[in-house]
């Protein structure tokens, strides 16, 4: 029994090592469209209605993901295929409609080729992430920024905008939630069905519906009237927003 | 054959004359004079804060001691400039914290430069793009410009590459830090590399905050209360938003923004565009690179254009809230701050004076050593 477990373990060894092996991966591009309810979201230039005849501009939409992984289609199998390991998704250069429906793209091109049924990532950043800071970090790196050194962690999420309460046009209105917490980080796990081919690429597409992560529904939203600011002071704002960001969060494959 | 008569001579006893000749022609060949000098620079270490982001030094250019010497030496000499008159130093003086007190730069013949000169302390950590609005990646690009700019020191390369090749020490310093070969393997990339080298070299934490950060010193009971003002760090007390675009340690996430300071009616009228100017975006229109506040007691009048002479324009600035424009951050936004609010945020602004390079002005303090060895 002992000889035949050894066996096992060499000729896994063997595989692993394998030159082949090693060529039999694909691309696999995760792609996160977002909108405000239905139309692109784009920063400045476009406004959005909102509730109560209330609209909207924005000037930045970021959050991160952790921990984005693979899960392939093998039901024994308890081992996923890592993605990527920290993300920046943040829209503050998406100026344009073009922009807008492009999305942000994550890839990974070492994806083992066959066939996955799920897509898993932490919301936010990993406790092992925020236990660190900007200067573990050479630039150009997801973590280089959005440190809130007071608060010892990152910004999990930031909304910025501008709202037009008195409706006189002009923008005037300003709107920042910053949010982030070792509490507020959660895993989601996307079913898909998936193959990857040895040497092609692939694409999972998610939206983002930002008009979702401000409000429940017309009789549920962020009144931005009387609410305009939340740097995770005010736990009924932050836990609404976060919880409502991984509700907004959407598979669209 | 040439080998064979030479060798012939040699033996022929000739080897005084031959020698003679040979010193000759070396001596009297500038260029291979050089060849005589060491030319393996020493790695220098910089020493990196460790709550600072890691610096992005180039492959191509690490920090050695002959490179920051040389570096050093051409920061502080006039010999750039048109008329020999400014140097980088001129603009950028170490006991200004690397500014130069005016609200705009004065370059070679009186001329006006359109921004005032940012600090440089922490310059090697600017990773998000070099100047008010961004437009140059690296320290080495950025070295060459205010050479040739014509509001600054309105000198060609051409002529500053030829007196640094004619000058009695710098071929010397040059084979030092790089191991040129001859006086005309001196050019303008050599030098904008040993002035980057210098540059990443004035590095800034040793400031009270960062004693305090350190558990070193303590806050007074104005600064603390500042700080965490600042900071926006306590529900108890009102908050000034500062934190999020100034942020420590480098105290700027070196992002750009609008911080409102410019009344416009549209997005197109802003004087200067600032980062609009090199994306062509136009909601980047009027927007500048957010600078550090490290040192700033040291480096008055603010903002890009120098327009606020005291610490207290700036804070009524921000606590009006600005002027509304479309692409106005909004974290700049009204602030309920009073008197007491505003003197002890001052109060731990000062905490960020950092002395270091404040008496420091003459070339040679690195050590370079000139004399031939
Ligand atoms: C006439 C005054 C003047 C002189 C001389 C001058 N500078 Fe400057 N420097 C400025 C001004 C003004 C700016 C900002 C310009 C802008 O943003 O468009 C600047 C910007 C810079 C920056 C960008 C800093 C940052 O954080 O973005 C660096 C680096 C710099 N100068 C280095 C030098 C060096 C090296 C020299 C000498 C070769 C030099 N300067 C000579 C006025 C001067
Ligand atoms: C939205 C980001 C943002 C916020 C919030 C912000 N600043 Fe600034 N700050 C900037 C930018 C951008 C500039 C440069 C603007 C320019 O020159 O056009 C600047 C410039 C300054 C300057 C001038 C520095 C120099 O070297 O000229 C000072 C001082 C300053 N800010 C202090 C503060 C203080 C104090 C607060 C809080 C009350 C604050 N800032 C809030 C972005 C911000």
């Amino acid at each position: 029994m002992k000889n035949i477990l050894w066996l096992g373990a060499i000729l896994l060894l063997i595989a692993a090592s394998c030159k082949d092996n090693d060529d039999k991966n694909g691309q696999v591009d995760l792609t996160f469209k977002s909108t405000f309810d239905t139309a692109p979201l784009v920063m400045y230039d476009e406004q959005y209605a909102y509730y109560d005849n209330l609209n909207l501009k924005f000037q930045l939409f970021q959050f991160y993901l952790t921990d984005v992984v693979l899960v392939p289609d093998d039901a024994t199998s308890t081992t996923t295929v890592p993605h990527t390991e920290i993300a920046l998704i943040s829209y503050k250069d998406v100026l344009g409609q073009a922009a807008a429906l492009q999305g942000i793209t994550i890839s990974a091109n070492k994806i083992p080729a066959g066939k996955y049924k799920a897509v898993r990532f932490g919301l936010g950043v990993a406790p092992r992430f925020n236990a660190t800071n900007p200067g573990n970090y050479t630039p150009p790196h997801p973590l280089d920024d959005h440190y809130w050194s007071s608060m010892l962690g990152y910004v999990f999420m930031k909304i910025e905008g501008n709202a037009d309460n008195d409706g006189d046009g002009l923008f005037n209105d300003k709107l920042t939630f910053h949010i982030g917490a070792n509490s507020l980080y959660r895993t989601m796990e996307f079913p898909v069905s998936l193959e990857v081919k040895e040497g092609q690429s692939s694409t999972i597409n998610f939206g983002i519906d930002l008009k979702r992560v401000m409000a429940v529904s017309a009789s549920d939203f962020l009144d931005v009237r009387t609410v305009t600011q939340d740097h995770t002071t005010n736990p009924e704002i932050y836990n609404y927003l976060y919880d409502n960001l991984e509700q907004a969060v959407q598979i669209k494959q | 054959m040439m080998w064979q008569r030479m060798r012939e001579r040699w033996r022929e006893g000739e080897r005084e004359r031959l020698f003679w000749v040979l010193i000759i022609v070396l001596w009297s060949c500038n260029d291979n004079r050089l060849a005589y000098i060491s030319s393996e620079p020493t790695p220098y270490k910089l020493e990196e804060p460790a709550n600072f982001v890691k610096m992005q030094i180039p492959a191509d250019n690490p920090l050695t001691k002959e490179g920051i010497a040389l570096g050093e030496r051409l920061f502080f000499d006039p010999i750039l400039s048109a008329d020999s008159s400014l140097s980088c130093a001129s603009c950028h003086i170490p006991s200004l914290a690397f500014t130069d007190g005016k609200a705009r730069s004065v370059g070679v013949g009186g001329k006006t430069v359109r921004r005032s000169a940012p600090s440089l302390i922490n310059v090697g950590y600017h990773y998000k793009g070099l100047f008010w609005d961004g437009r140059v990646q690296s320290l080495e690009m950025q070295a060459l410009m205010p050479v040739v700019d014509h509001s600054e020191m309105d000198n060609s390369w051409e002529v500053a590459e030829e007196r640094l090749r004619r000058h009695s020490d710098y071929p010397i310093l040059f084979r030092r830090a790089f191991g040129i070969r001859r006086t005309s393997d001196i050019d303008r990339y050599l030098a904008a590399k040993a002035l980057a080298q210098f540059e990443r070299t004035l590095v800034n934490h040793n400031s009270k905050f960062d004693r305090v950060q350190r558990g070193d010193a303590k806050f007074t009971a104005d600064e603390k209360r500042g700080w965490q003002i600042f900071f926006d760090d306590s529900q108890e007390l009102p908050t000034s938003e500062c934190g999020h675009c100034h942020i420590d340690p480098l105290f700027t996430t070196l992002g750009f923004f609008n911080n409102g300071i410019e009344q416009v009616n549209t997005l197109g009228d802003f004087r200067d565009k600032g980062l609009g100017a090199v994306t062509g975006h136009i909601s980047d229109n009027g927007k500048f690179r957010t600078p550090t506040l490290r040192n700033i007691m040291l480096t008055a009048p603010y903002m890009h254009d120098g327009r606020f002479a005291t610490l207290d324009e700036v804070f009524d600035h921000y606590i009006s809230g600005g002027h509304f424009a479309d692409n106005v951050n909004p974290n700049v936004r009204k602030l309920r701050l009073r008197e007491q609010d505003k003197k002890d945020l001052i109060a731990f602004l000062q905490t960020l004076t950092d002395s270091t390079f404040v008496n420091y002005s003459v070339p040679g303090s690195s050590g370079a050593d000139l004399s031939l060895q």
